[in-house]
């Protein structure tokens, strides 16, 4: 049953997806044709209705939505700006500062909010314009942007992380936010590394004139976006709100920053603001609650069952166990978006590297970060597709310059998946 | 007879729970000569409890295996069970679960929504488990944010005995736990040592306030198409994994304690019952004005006196 | 037609920000209740999952009005106008028979089945969490039908 079911599964999944059809609706509609193989065809349709139901019914998931409104809070309030010029400070004597400044710019951006779309649009929004202006190639600066987009979905806080404690069964978000820094961080140290050879070698050796930034300003003004950072993490380890309750008060402290602090949005602008989150939302909530139904679909014709006998089968050392499925999972991630990913492929994977003796807490870092490299790839990848939209470069052109990052990246991913005590290190010190 | 495959699916268990599920199984093949037979889908494959009810309703799949406190959400017939201080021990929560005059009552009670109850599984008797103070009576939970499931008599139960409840998903009671967002929370011995809880707590107070059964459910359509000798061979099955399951459950509690205790640093402490019992009065007061459930709780009631 | 976009975008739009506000205080006040009252709230968590439920199934049928839902291109930009015609068609098409079959059939099957089912708590029917998807699937028929009827004038393109 499971052949059948499994080729029914991919086949259609594929011929709807290339002939343009919304993914979550191809996820949905081919989780339908694969459970017909299981059961009869009203009560897969019926199952499936409520499995996109049971997908959204859960108090983790509220996280999304509320991130995803402060991220477009932040983005339309300005902070991205205030961000930038602070990050210039950090990064403005190196040469290719712009695209070292855009790619801190995007990992503090994805430190106060937990969307890494948001991260790339409002920072590389302001910096890959700039570079151009300077003499980059749009297609290095577009690149820099891109590759350090998905910092923001490992550096805390980041739905990611919520969604595999969602699918894992109750892992520790704040466990898993403690290793995702670390993560990610190097994550961008990568990026910054790989920057800065490229930048030496083209001879982009302009420097931001530090000396006519206003200093004492430029910090003035970022210390209460940098804030939240704070708020957050002592709220949650002071007990007085949960992980997931944080992305509420999140929404409630970008509202007063942008609202009376910076006064950067009104009344009128809050509302475009309103609608363009409910966007976002409608968007990724269609694929999380059609991914609940693939689950199903997958769980219910034994896949799970196949794919662990598989992998398993192959051989019982954690060293291969983890290198199949990190490339099974970068695979995934070419073709799938992060959130249904780690929702559908959670549940399969999981119980077969506990069988190997892997943290689940270590196992959710590698994930998220293998998927994160997903988002930027061709040719399903969300992040690469608003990048590319935000350097005005046609995909395919940034595939060459994407390279040394993939590189790069890729190394980390072994490196972090190869030695937990780098991630598992910071958890473990918090008693988390 | 026609041949069945029954698709058994179940949450998350405890060891015990798995093993009597799967012999169960095995009797239901034997018994039936292979007519019917049982594939699984554990570990909440296809979804928690609640959707698994659900799924059984339409009958996208067979049988399950859920809490009694889930079920009263079906039929209120079953939130008698979480009434606290219900029982007065072991051997009185047994000899209910055995009467079938009070039983078939509630395990019919959902037929119409598709689907019946066909026996039942220990799970054990819910204690606080707390990081400042053992629960030695109501006094000591005054002012404990203690977590309770989304079910309004462990709503009721803990406001009068002065605490403080909090409804919070399972999957974030660790953190909360070590966060100090809670103070406490209640449960049978395993949420201490497979859900690892025992690690961010310090006392385990056994007041036993609750003993809910866990309840075996099926399809309507799918028995009423059995023939009856399938069907009585299905009931005895589940019969006799009952018993393996009890059996099992009472040694794997005495390991879980003996875990709590040396593995996880956790006090446990016996618990005087009676000025529990008589904190939580206004609940059976309460219960009057369900006439329904109210005599299942005066039937339940008779057996207390017939056992001691 | 651009008259029933225009009153349904506005409607959806005012419905969403409202629910989106809604949120943002009973979490609040799930906070505030257990951390600075001591006397935490026991309905929030139900009300918010229900409160979620609701704003994505509305959402996700806006977006369906906007045309917004994120889908794969590299093909079929590279397609002439006409095939592109087509396809997008298909597409609403696809759309209208998923609203119809699981949204609006199933989840109509889902709301009755769960109407004799309590949501723990709130004490109210389940079908509560159920009845959005079915007025998900109405909305997204509406507004396919209206991207059809824009898409078959080509002159007059898409308002949004
Ligand atoms: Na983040
Ligand atoms: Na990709």
């Amino acid at each position: 049953m499971f052949l059948g079911a499994s080729l029914i599964l991919i086949l259609s999944f594929f011929i709807l997806l290339i002939v343009g059809v919304p993914i979550g609706i191809c996820i949905a509609v081919s989780s339908i044709l694969t459970i017909i193989v299981a059961l009869p065809i009203d009560i897969a349709i019926f199952t499936t209705a409520q499995k996109m139901v049971a997908g959204l019914d859960s108090f983790t998931l509220l996280a999304v939505p509320f991130f995803i409104l402060s991220g477009t809070l932040m983005n339309d309030g300005g902070i991205a700006l205030r961000l930038v010029n602070f990050a210039k400070l950090l990064s403005g004597r190196i040469p290719g500062s712009l695209a070292h400044t855009n790619i801190v710019g995007n990992m503090m951006f994805g430190a106060i909010s937990g969307s890494a779309i948001a991260a790339s649009t409002s920072i590389g929004g302001v910096m890959v314009p700039m570079g151009e202006k300077e003499g980059y190639s749009r297609a290095f600066a577009g690149a820099a942007n891109i590759a350090s987009a998905p910092t923001g979905m490992l550096i805390p806080p980041t739905t990611a992380f919520i969604l595999y404690a969602l699918a894992s069964g109750g892992t520790s978000i704040s466990a898993l936010f403690a290793g995702g820094l670390v993560a990610g961080l190097l994550w961008g140290l990568g990026c910054l590394f790989v920057a800065y050879l490229i930048a030496r070698s083209k001879g982009y050796t302009t420097k931001i004139d530090l000396d006519r930034l206003p200093i004492g300003q430029v910090i003035f003004q970022a210390i209460p976006s940098l804030f939240l950072v704070v708020l957050i993490i002592g709220g949650i380890v002071m007990g007085i709100f949960t992980a997931v309750e944080a992305s509420a008060i999140s929404v409630l402290y970008t509202l007063f920053l942008t609202m009376v602090v910076y006064r950067t949005i009104g009344w009128a602008s809050l509302w475009s603001t309103l609608i363009k989150a409910t966007k976002t939302t409608g968007v990724i909530m269609l694929l999380l609650a059609a991914s609940s139904a693939m689950s199903f679909a997958m769980s219910i014709t034994g896949l799970p069952a196949v794919i662990a006998n598989a992998i398993l089968g192959l051989s019982e050392d954690p060293i291969i166990v983890l290198l199949v499925i990190t490339f099974l999972l970068l695979v995934v991630g070419c073709f799938m978006d992060i959130g249904p990913a780690i929702l559908i492929f959670t549940p399969i994977l999981l119980p077969i590297v506990k069988q190997v003796g892997i943290d689940p807490i270590h196992f959710g870092i590698i994930m998220v970060f293998n998927l994160s490299i997903g988002t930027i790839t061709p040719p399903v990848g969300t992040g690469l597709f608003i990048g590319a939209g935000i350097a005005k470069e046609k995909v395919e052109k940034l595939i060459i310059p994407l390279m040394p990052f993939y590189i790069v990246i890729f190394a980390v991913l072994l490196l972090i998946t190869y030695l937990p005590s780098i991630t598992l290190f910071l958890p473990r010190e918090m008693g988390l | 007879d026609e041949n069945f495959n029954l698709k058994l699916a179940y949450a998350q268990n405890s060891q015990p729970v798995k093993d009597a599920l799967a012999r169960f199984g095995e009797l239901v093949k034997e018994k039936t000569d292979g007519t019917v037979t049982v594939t699984y889908f554990p570990d909440s494959q296809l979804g928690g409890e609640s959707e698994l009810v659900e799924l059984l309703q339409t009958g996208a799949i067979d049988m399950t295996k859920v809490s009694g406190g889930l079920m009263g959400s079906f039929s209120p017939l079953y939130d008698v069970f979480s009434m606290p201080y219900l029982f007065e021990d072991v051997d009185h929560f047994y000899a209910v679960m055995n009467d079938n005059k009070i039983m078939d009552d509630i395990y019919q009670s959902t037929r119409e929504q598709g689907f019946v109850g066909v026996g039942w599984y220990d799970s054990g008797q819910r204690n606080f488990y707390t990081e400042d103070r053992p629960i030695e009576q109501p006094d000591d939970l005054k002012g404990m944010k203690i977590r309770v499931m989304q079910n309004q008599n462990a709503v009721d139960m803990i406001r009068l005995l002065g605490g403080a409840p909090v409804v919070m998903s399972q999957g974030e009671i660790y953190t909360a736990l070590q966060q100090g967002i809670l103070d406490g929370a209640e449960n049978n011995e395993f949420a201490l040592t497979t859900a690892r809880h025992g690690e961010v707590v310090n006392f385990y107070s056994l007041d036993g306030h609750t003993r809910v059964p866990d309840i075996i459910l099926i399809n309507s359509n799918t028995l009423s198409r059995m023939s009856d000798s399938q069907r009585q061979a299905l009931m005895a099955a589940v019969k006799e994994s009952t018993q393996l399951e009890i059996a099992q459950w009472d040694a794997a509690v005495a390991e879980a304690r003996r875990q709590i205790q040396e593995n996880f640093d956790v006090k446990i402490n016996d618990v005087d019952k009676s000025a529990f019992r008589e904190a939580v009065q206004p609940m059976y007061e309460g219960l009057k004005n369900k006439p329904e459930q109210y005599q299942i709780y005066q039937e339940i009631e008779n057996l207390r006196a017939a056992n001691h | 037609m651009k008259a029933i976009r225009h009153i349904l975008d506005t409607g959806l739009q005012f419905f969403c920000c409202s629910l989106f506000l809604l949120m943002i205080i009973v979490s609040t006040w799930q906070v505030a209740s257990r951390y600075i009252f001591n006397d935490p709230s026991t309905v929030t968590e139900a009300i918010l999952r229900c409160l979620l439920i609701w704003l994505s199934s509305v959402s996700i049928a806006y977006v369906v009005g906007q045309r917004e839902h994120v889908s794969l291109t590299l093909l079929t930009d590279k397609l002439n106008e006409k095939w592109q015609l087509i396809l997008a068609v298909g597409v609403e098409v696809i759309f209208i028979a998923f609203s119809f079959f699981v949204l609006i059939y199933g989840g109509g099957k889902a709301t009755s089945n769960s109407m004799s089912q309590l949501y723990p708590i709130l004490q109210i029917p389940k079908s509560i969490i159920y009845v959005p998807l079915v007025l998900a699937g109405v909305i997204i028929v509406i507004y396919s039908c209206l991207n059809c009827h824009s898409l078959y004038r080509p002159t007059a393109k898409m308002e949004n």
